[in-house]
């Protein structure tokens, strides 16, 4: 009886401990990827709230500043192989120090952000990091995770302003968890490399980020976190045999002085 | 290990059958409430089985078969609900094949369950017997099984004279 009895809890214990094996190795699974917002969605939703929200930011247009980031990003973007999107890189004034995504290519950078760093190879590491963001889609998939593709369709359909507040407040707060940033991160350097710039710029970045880690307006310590270990593994980028550093031709502090 | 014999469906009571019967359907009434805490089911399970476990062996036998089979599917449940919350509020860790595995594997044991109980409440209301894998045995050892009280209760019995 007891030997029947434990005969039929192995079975069961057998059986599930195959299936959980078996779907481990052969999910039947729809990949999170399949579920993500179309292109064509995300530039109608971008569209939706670049106007109601980001109207508020004053855009620098001065034309030193402008020049530059235009340099920077042409040359980023002039190594990146295939990109869905078309991006757009807005100078905003305001003194806290942040760069962020947000949706369909569109990048914010503060000014207060291009007067910390200390050359135009510094912010194009930051931008690099940046452009990995919008290309692994992390912005998409992190307020899709965390509204739900329902509501973020309700904003398109009816513009909820609970919902758009909360989409908003996301989008400005690009904090994103260890694995993202750490991909976003590998994507910086590939592409710091592609561009002939050198990688562990950004550990650089983030050494001066983490000796003034108490400054209340360095929100990018705060949406980039885990700086301790990204300057190591910055650090530790290999760099290919024979490379060379080529420097951006631009006047850093003429383009600080203008902002 | 003697048993005591087990009832066939004309001596069984319709309150009887019902009871039996509700063990199984209180799974499905307290499943709803008890989500995303899987355990409010087994909390209304085990109130369920101390009520009815007096009222007869055929009771007590599908009462307890009901109760312990929702263990499992609790015990796995609860871990699921946890880990995810870890992965998808926390943060704390990934989503990876093995979660994935676990979804999936959970999936199919409530998907089991649900008809193993179905089949069991149809099965009671009809006076049936019904044993699941491994719950079947434990369940009818412990509702029929003959407790070394009641043999010795046999042995003190009155018995008429030897004439």
């Amino acid at each position: 009886m007891k030997l029947r009895i434990l005969r039929d809890l192995f079975v069961l214990v057998a059986l599930f401990g195959v299936i959980w094996i078996l779907f481990i190795y052969n999910p039947l699974w729809v990949d999170g990827k399949d579920l993500r917002m179309s292109y064509e969605k995300e530039a109608e939703l971008a569209e939706y709230l670049e106007k109601i929200s980001f109207d508020k930011f004053k855009e620098v247009e001065d034309t030193i500043v402008v020049d530059a980031i235009n340099k920077i990003t042409d040359r980023l973007l002039s190594t990146l192989d295939t990109s869905k999107y078309d991006y757009d890189f807005k100078v905003i004034t305001n003194e806290e120090k942040n760069a962020f995504a947000t949706l369909n290519g569109n990048v914010y950078i503060f000014s207060g952000i291009i007067k910390f760093v200390e050359s135009p190879e510094e912010l194009a590491m930051i931008l690099a990091h940046e452009i990995g963001h919008v290309e692994k889609r992390h912005v998409v998939d992190k307020i899709t995770q965390k509204l739900g593709i329902e509501a973020l369709f309700a904003i398109l359909n009816g513009g909820d302003p609970v919902l758009l507040s909360e989409v908003s407040k996301l989008l400005v707060s690009t904090s994103f968890d260890r694995k993202k940033e750490a991909e976003a991160d590998d994507f910086a350097y590939k592409l710091a490399l592609n561009s002939k710039l050198n990688p562990r710029r950004l550990a650089q970045f983030f050494i001066r980020v983490l000796g003034e880690g108490n400054q209340t307006d360095l929100i990018i310590l705060n949406t980039h976190p885990h700086s301790s270990k990204r300057v190591q593994s910055a650090s530790e980028v290999e760099l290919p045999a024979g490379f060379e550093e080529v420097e951006f031709d631009i006047n850093w502090e003429s383009v600080q002085l203008a902002l | 290990m003697e048993y005591h014999e087990i009832e066939q469906p004309n001596d069984l009571t319709k309150k009887e059958k019902e009871d039996a019967m509700g063990a199984y359907l209180m799974m499905f009434a307290s499943v709803g409430a008890g989500l995303p805490l899987p355990i409010i089911n087994l909390i209304a399970s085990i109130v369920y089985f101390i009520i009815n476990k007096g009222k007869s062996r055929f009771v007590k036998f599908h009462s307890y078969q009901s109760l312990l089979s929702q263990f499992p599917t609790t015990v796995i449940n609860a871990v699921g609900v946890f880990w995810a919350v870890q992965i998808f509020l926390l943060d704390n860790y990934e989503v990876t094949d093995i979660f994935k595995g676990y979804v999936l594997m959970a999936v199919v044991l409530n998907l089991v369950y649900f008809i193993f109980s179905i089949v069991g409440a149809v099965k009671a209301r009809k006076g049936l017997m019904y044993y699941f894998i491994f719950f079947g045995k434990l369940s009818y050892h412990y509702a029929y099984a003959k407790s070394p009280t009641s043999e010795v209760a046999k042995v003190i019995q009155n018995v008429p004279p030897k004439l």
